[in-house]
């Protein structure tokens, strides 16, 4: 009995010596491969390394101090077809700075991918501490300062198709700008009854084109220019949005002044009928906006509200992505504002009108008669008409090399800046790509967006049946080889 | 080690005369071949952004599910069904030595069977001779990092066909119980991780770490990251030192 009980004492010790080796294995095999996901080595074998980053992103990279979060709530389960693709290439892309912010044993960059819809937690915490309210969206975090990247920030289309990433330009540049501890600074205009930036009124306000530039880690502040007796020194970018009265001379001179003398960038957004007293300001810059009204008959060009929908733009960095889809602006009553080709020429001033109206528009000189909207042609501008224009000043150095000199853009229309008009597509992105264009985000970056490839196979039904027949052949021998042997071995 | 390499031979010797082997092998090609034209035919009706190696892999889960385990569900299930475990065991091999034998043997015929697939594209591009179809069909990247992947992911699946073999006498319930476990790891960890989880929101990492196919993204595209290689060796040397353990148990 003694000889069972001992068996039995033995059988469970060997039981519990096996368990206990089990779970040192487990625990090891867990450590082993923690151990790994921090400290690991990627290669991409592609011939020209596509998948890795540029030498310029690897170098900005290294220089980061501060450790940078990196949060994508592109929820994968609601994508599918071109934006699946999408989700793909920035989640492949942030594995490549993941990897390269692993510096001297520190994790630099880190990356979570959050399913809003799904992980609902995490999304009330990042909903709380960040704001995010909605999906599809790449937050770029490091301290207090965020960084937010959208899809258009990330892809290039091209009639409605993908048709380049330009993703890690947009994440290199929104990592430098984030570990930038010197934002860069715009000033809304006041004084003069401009729109304003604290407002939420759906026509007068801009309190959510105001939301969307900071998180873009912008700082941004109102200066009444009547009381400022300059322009202050840390301003990147000036906004004048709506004056409802005219300018006086001095406060056009401060303007002057920051553009010529200091290079600055100047947004102005004009409304029809009311007089602003720039007129002088935009002559030199040689840019020309009339007391007139657009109005436009195109069948295309109406919104059911009446409003006007913008379809023509400029092949300019800010319109491309408009013009290429092509997504349309939506704006109200609006004047023309036109290159001034009564102006003496200028070489150093490059003017383009970046958007307009359709050809069976028309600029009404007589807007306040509202008996008599037609066409006139000696007084009326013949559609189609400009809407908007850019004035670029380059100022040639000793060496030769064209200095950016300062840079005018004048809308001739103001609510499409304002709250209800900027929930719009076309709209925001009008705005935001003009704004960029003037503060030169992402134009520092000479990372060229990856083409997207297609590839598409020419065969024929019959090629394809020939290569069915050839693919036979494999199996076909291995069977023929199986037979053999069978035969081999009865034999 | 010339235990080893002598059960090894043994190993691949029964499994290289077994008509089953072939009957395995001409399904395992005519399915994997009837998957590459019809990805063919796809790429014919329009475009893909990526190449038709890359979706190739991507099915990879297909032949792994009957594949594994017909390789497996035998090799010690049946050893101890029949009794020769028991009689090999009073020879100076040890449990170690049978476990990996039958598992290296089980290993070298997956990897095999899968190198012959890489006729497909040889086979096309030969036939079709266009030179830029021959540049995208044999993309050096795709297809090394592809059957890297393979060769990497078949560790872990061909040790749990083993796994499986150890728990029991019969084949029939060690494939089914390879099957199921394989089926849960490809499939089961992926569902849940798209699936509603709002009680198992605390894993999602873990859920990540553990779905297939997001190692072989990377592999797919001709990238190459340790974490995968570290993650498929030290789980199938897990999977097999419990399985070492197991028939050791069961002698």
């Amino acid at each position: 009995m003694a000889v069972v009980e001992d068996f039995k004492y033995v059988n469970w010790i060997k039981r519990i010596n096996q368990l206990v080796q089990i779970l040192l294995c487990i625990s090891f095999i867990i450590g082993l491969n923690y151990f790994a996901k921090n400290l690991y080595w990627r290669s991409d074998l592609t011939r020209d390394h596509i998948y890795s980053l540029s030498p310029e992103s690897l170098a900005y990279i290294r220089q980061i101090e501060k450790p940078i979060k990196i949060i994508v709530t592109l929820s994968p389960d609601a994508i599918e077809g071109e934006m699946e693709q999408v989700f793909k290439h920035v989640r492949n892309l942030l594995k490549e700075y993941e990897y390269a912010g692993h510096i001297g044993g520190k994790k630099k960059i880190e990356i979570e991918v959050v399913d809003v819809l799904k992980e609902r937690k995490r999304a009330d915490y990042l909903a709380r501490t960040y704001g995010i309210d909605q999906e599809d969206v790449v937050l770029v975090v490091c301290e207090d300062r965020q960084h937010r990247l959208i899809y258009s920030d990330i892809i290039e289309m091209e009639n409605g198709q993908v048709s380049a990433f330009k993703g890690e330009r947009a994440f290199t540049s929104a990592l430098i700008d984030v570990s930038n501890t010197e934002q860069q600074k715009i000033y809304f205009i006041s004084g003069y009854g401009e729109m304003h930036l604290d407002s939420v009124d759906p026509l007068r306000g801009l309190s959510n084109v105001a939301e969307k530039l900071k998180w873009g880690n912008i700082s941004l502040e109102t200066l009444n220019i009547t009381i400022a007796s300059e322009i202050p020194e840390d301003a990147d970018l000036l906004i004048l949005a709506s004056p409802q009265g005219p300018y006086r001379p001095q406060d056009v001179e401060k303007l002057r002044n920051y553009l010529t003398d200091r290079a600055g960038k100047l947004i102005v957004l004009i409304e029809p009928a009311i007089e602003h007293g720039l007129s002088d300001l935009f002559y030199e810059w040689g840019i020309i906006s009339d007391d007139m009204v657009v109005l436009d008959m195109g069948k295309d060009f109406q919104a059911a509200s009446g409003d006007l929908l913008i379809r023509r733009f400029a092949g300019h960095p800010i319109t491309a992505i408009l013009r290429n889809n092509p997504i349309p602006v939506i704006a109200g009553l609006s004047r023309p504002v036109r290159p001034n080709l009564e102006r003496p020429t200028d070489d150093r001033l490059i003017i383009t009108p970046l958007i307009s109206s359709s050809p069976e528009s028309w600029a009404e000189r007589s807007y306040h008669d509202s008996q008599d909207l037609k066409y006139n042609p000696e007084v009326d501008l013949k559609g189609q008409v400009s809407l908007a224009a850019i004035s670029e000043r380059k100022v040639s150095s000793s060496l030769g090399i064209d200095v950016k000199g300062g840079r005018l853009i004048v809308f001739g229309n103001t609510d499409i800046i304002s709250n209800h008009r900027i929930g719009s597509i076309g709209n925001i992105m009008l705005i935001l790509n003009t704004i960029n264009w003037c503060l030169d985000r992402e134009q520092l970056l000479a990372i060229q967006p990856r083409p997207v490839e297609k590839f598409h196979l020419l065969l024929s039904r019959q090629e394809l049946t020939q290569l069915s027949l050839v693919l036979l052949s494999l199996p076909g021998a291995v069977a023929i080889c199986g037979i053999m042997i069978y035969y081999i071995r009865k034999n | 080690m010339s235990h080893f390499i002598c059960l090894l031979k043994h190993e691949l010797r029964v499994l290289f005369i077994a008509p089953s082997t072939y009957v395995t092998s001409v399904i395992f090609l005519l399915l994997m071949g009837f998957i590459y034209i019809l990805i063919l035919a796809d790429f014919t009706l329009h475009p893909h952004n990526n190449l038709p190696t890359e979706y190739f892999f991507q099915l990879y889960w297909i032949p792994v599910f009957f594949i594994v385990p017909l390789l497996t569900m035998k090799s010690i299930a049946e050893e101890r069904r029949i009794g020769t475990l028991e009689t090999l065991m009073t020879t100076p091999v040890t449990v170690l030595e049978i476990v990996f034998s039958k598992f290296f043997a089980a290993y070298l015929f997956y990897c095999l069977l899968w190198m012959l697939t890489l006729t497909f594209p040889l086979l096309v591009t030969l036939t079709i001779g266009s030179s830029a179809m021959t540049v995208k069909l044999l993309d050096p990247a795709t297809l090394l990092g592809g059957y890297t992947f393979i060769a990497i992911s078949g560790l872990l699946f061909i040790s749990i066909g083993i796994f499986s073999s150890s728990l029991t006498r019969s084949q029939l319930v060690a494939g089914m119980l390879c099957f199921s476990i394989l089926f849960i790891i490809i499939l089961g960890v992926p569902a849940l991780r798209t699936q509603s989880i709002g009680w198992l929101e605390w894993m999602v990492g873990a859920l990540e770490y553990f779905n297939n196919f997001n190692h072989l993204e990377d592999f797919s595209r001709g990238v190459i990251d340790t974490r995968h290689i570290v993650f498929y060796f030290s789980y199938s040397t897990l999977v097999l030192g419990i399985s070492v353990l197991i028939t050791e148990s069961k002698v």
